[in-house]
């Protein structure tokens, strides 16, 4: 039986639960590693299904992920961002096992990064009500042209609400690249939405 | 202006620019960014345009309704490691087992046995004819305290009733269509008819009332506004005046919550995450960032005591985790642990000590 108090939702308050939910896992609380599952299903499903479109690969891996983390919690360390280091682990866990796959000659890193292919859809995006209808399609449509790594780039950090850094760490490409390819992004969606007709 | 147009994107690969944007900078950040803006007017059109780019790049956010499933195989995944471990070997190796689908119904017998408090069947109560509206009668199911009852109807649709709560329904059928009426909170699982089977069930709550089509959704009237939060399928809310007329409508998407009150205008709506409003069918309560002050008020309903709570502050705090929720006795426990304050349950009354 457990119950975590996490007082002010504050960016530090937000931490300290999260700190202390992680050390209680790690001191071999069933109940908290049961919260973690709980809290970051979701968006590890919503990034894994992007890196490889196979519904039970991804929950295969949340699995072992969270498995791994119970067998080897007492060894483990409390990372700055809980939510960036689950979701290298699962990235990694999902590449491996798509590498395991793949025939020698095609083990070459330039598929391993554009793993994220995902089209998306209309309904990916929030309905806001100040952002009107046609507008998120041509979102949509300007997301969709844009390179698989600039993708993935934006997704964590607008799905996932992750900073240079901790997508840096994930993607495991360098603190300025991730700038490069999220300036690049916004670019070009802004360039792609502004040259298809019926604007604003 | 090409030159502003640049500028956009290279504020948004700014870290400390969308704390900003956000409200989440520090003081010292923010003011850093304050001064920015002040010296030159042309950067307030500049930081509204990134704004509206930021929010507009929203990927909504979806609940997988399997979570408690897959916790469920790593629970007995971790427990199958744990006996390898007693006996010495140590599986490495994960696949997709086999008793992954017979674990699942072993599970539905499992929330069965949980909640089979009292398991009625409809087919007696409206195989007598048809009785003009003036004579038929109701019949009303009550719950107490920590008590929950499962209603079986003839149709294989079952309502669960949460505690303190009472459901009243005609003793005689009037025709194909079933109306019930909810006071406290209940969960509904109703089965989908068509072509000639089909017919309309109806939950009435005060301010308004919820039709459906098979579907499952929970309903929650404790508080002044009635909550619907629909699991899966289609309901349509329908908001009446106190003259009975029909005022406003919404017709629901899955994971979506809405309240109607008699107090207000309108329904409002927002999205949530299903699992946590029905997990009580289970026999759990789920919180994740719950405020203190809302797991009180579940508490008052589920027990029917008073769980006041002295100061702003302790109404904010934020608990997470799973409790059972039969058993009033480990909840105060685990709240005074927690809060490392003396909690003591007098004729009713929680009451909140100091802090140890």
């Amino acid at each position: 039986m457990f119950l975590y108090n996490g007082n002010n939702m504050d960016n530090t308050g937000e931490r300290r639960e999260e700190v202390c939910l992680w050390e209680a896992m790690r001191g071999g609380e069933r109940e908290a590693l049961e919260t973690l599952f709980r809290r970051y299903y979701s968006p590890l499903y919503d990034y894994g299904i992007n890196l490889v479109a196979n519904a039970n690969n991804v929950k295969d891996a949340i699995q072992e992920l969270f498995l791994k983390l119970w067998r080897d919690r007492a060894s483990l360390s409390t990372p700055r961002s809980i939510k960036a280091y689950l979701l290298v682990s699962i990235r990694r866990i999902l590449m491996d096992g798509k590498k395991r796959k793949r025939k020698r000659y095609q083990r070459n890193r330039k598929y391993i990064e554009d793993a994220f292919s995902r089209v998306f859809t209309k309904e990916d995006l929030i309905v806001r009500r100040e952002i009107e209808e046609g507008k998120r399609e041509r979102l949509v449509q300007a997301i969709n042209q844009l390179s698989n790594r600039q993708k993935e780039t934006l997704f964590l950090r607008y799905y996932h609400g992750l900073t240079n850094r901790e997508i840096a760490k994930i993607m495991n490409i360098n603190y300025q690249s991730v700038k490069n390819n999220l300036y690049r992004a916004l670019k070009n969606v802004r360039g792609i939405m502004e040259s298809i007709p019926n604007s604003v | 202006m090409a030159e502003y147009e640049q500028e956009i994107e290279e504020l948004l690969t700014d870290d400390s620019f969308i704390r900003w944007i956000e409200g989440r900078a520090s003081e010292v950040e923010a003011a850093v960014w304050e001064r920015w803006l002040e010296n030159d007017p042309a950067r307030k059109q500049l930081v509204e345009e990134s704004k509206l780019l930021h929010r507009s790049m929203a990927f909504s956010r979806n609940r997988r309704s399997e979570v408690e499933l897959e916790l469920d195989r790593l629970k007995e995944r971790m427990g199958r490691e744990k006996k390898a471990a007693e006996n010495g070997i140590r599986s490495r190796r994960i696949s997709r087992d086999r008793t992954y689908p017979g674990m699942a119904a072993a599970l539905i017998i499992m929330l069965v046995a949980v909640m089979g408090v009292l398991s009625l069947s409809y087919p007696g109560l409206y195989t007598s004819e048809p009785t003009a509206r003036s004579v038929s009668k109701f019949i009303t199911q009550k719950t107490q305290n920590g008590q929950q009852k499962k209603l079986t109807l003839s149709d294989g649709s079952t309502i669960t009733l949460n505690s303190n709560s009472s459901l009243k329904y005609p003793s005689t059928r009037t025709g194909g269509d079933l109306e019930v009426w909810l006071d406290g909170e209940a969960y509904f699982d109703v089965a989908h008819k068509t072509g000639a089977k089909a017919r309309s069930f109806t939950v009435h709550i005060p301010g308004g009332q919820v039709r459906v089509l098979g579907t499952t959704f929970n309903v929650n009237t404790y508080e002044e506004a009635a909550e619907v939060v629909l699991v899966k399928g289609k309901v349509k809310l329908e908001k009446k005046n106190r003259q009975g007329r029909d005022v406003d409508s919404h017709v629901m998407e899955p994971g979506e919550l809405s309240r109607i009150s008699e107090l207000r205008e309108g329904i409002s709506s927002q999205r949530v995450d299903a699992e946590r409003y029905t997990s009580w069918t289970r026999g759990k309560m789920i919180f994740d960032r719950t405020p203190l002050h809302e797991v009180a008020e579940r508490v008052e309903h589920i027990y029917g005591v008073e769980f006041p709570l002295p100061g702003q502050e302790l109404k904010q705090i934020r608990i997470s985790g799973s409790l059972p929720i039969h058993n009033l006795e480990v909840f105060l426990n685990t709240i005074e642990n927690m809060l490392n304050r003396t909690v003591v349950n007098r004729n009713g009354r929680i009451i909140l000590g100091k802090e140890k």
